[in-house]
């Protein structure tokens, strides 16, 4: 297990993707992000009623390391991710001071008003690209339908230090940030 | 889920508010219904292999028969462990609509 360095980099979590090479099925993946903090971060649909179940109307809500240890612990806590054999493959984006901040205002403002869920269009993937747009890392929206995977290979194709570490993912509490292994 | 289901939670350090005994009487592989949307990864109640697990409540002193909001848990199937239909079970409640533990019961 390695200690991922998390200093001047934000990060796209892609879940499901066991490699960089590995482009999982459109519902065997789901977009969380890494703060510049090493926080875990990630929007998931909620509610709906009946429609809820084809992913459609539903409301939103952001989940951060306390909300993914009891929803979603095998993506945080790397001994749960391999019981679970929960993959996930980590791409980190060098950033300055300023889009890191712009990053993380982001998901704060997302988590305050999360809005809807559309499984289609208005999901995991289009809400961590609406954070990269914020910050100024990206300029536009994810090409082509809004999955993790093609928002990992807009990122990946920036012209800038683009690091990618796959495996077991754990988040472990360190003061006021977060350490990240693999 | 939108119906009455007891659902899913790991405990994430949280002490369960009571625990009841059951026994399983049921244990129902999910179906996938529209090609498991419904159990997207990014959808809330996603959780892997979900099963249905219907229970009856064992009768003691201790705890009323209508003890628990449903008879039908939803948990994931690693969950179960080697727990199978006809086994006596403690489950772990937060409230009356989750279920963070099961355990078999210890025979006495």
């Amino acid at each position: 297990m390695a200690t991922v360095a998390i200093a001047g980099y934000v990060g796209l979590v892609v879940r499901g993707k066991v490699s960089h090479a590995h482009h999982p099925g459109n519902l065997e993946q789901h977009a969380d992000c890494i703060l510049s903090n090493g926080a875990p971060v990630g929007f998931y649909g909620t509610g709906g009623g009946s429609s809820g179940s084809i992913g459609m109307g539903m409301s939103g809500v952001v989940w951060d390391y306390a909300g993914m240890l009891v929803h979603r612990p095998y993506y945080v806590d790397a001994a749960m991710a391999a019981r679970y054999g929960v993959h996930s493959t980590i791409l980190l984006v060098r950033v300055s001071g300023t889009e890191a901040t712009a990053f993380d205002a982001a998901w704060t403002s997302m988590r305050s008003s999360p809005g809807g869920f559309n499984i289609v269009g208005n999901n995991c993937s289009t809400h961590a690209s609406n954070a990269f747009i914020a910050a100024g890392i990206l300029r536009g929206g994810i090409p082509g339908l809004d999955t993790p995977d093609h928002l990992y290979d807009q990122l990946y194709a920036l012209p800038r230090a683009t690091p990618v570490y796959s495996g077991f993912v754990g988040f472990t509490p360190a003061g006021a940030s977060f350490t990240v292994t693999v | 889920m939108t119906d009455n289901t007891i659902n899913w939670e790991w405990p994430g350090g949280r002490a369960p508010d009571k625990v009841v005994r059951v026994r399983v009487l049921e244990v129902t592989p999910e179906s996938r219904r529209w090609f498991g949307i419904g159990n997207s990864p990014s959808l809330a109640n996603a959780i892997p292999d979900p099963v249905r697990i219907r229970v009856e409540p064992v009768p003691s002193v201790e705890q009323p028969q209508d003890v628990l909001a449903s008879d039908t848990l939803r948990i994931p199937k690693l969950e179960l462990g080697k727990i199978e239909v006809g086994a006596t079970v403690d489950l772990s409640l937060l409230g009356p609509n989750v279920v963070i533990a099961l355990t078999p019961a210890s025979a006495n």
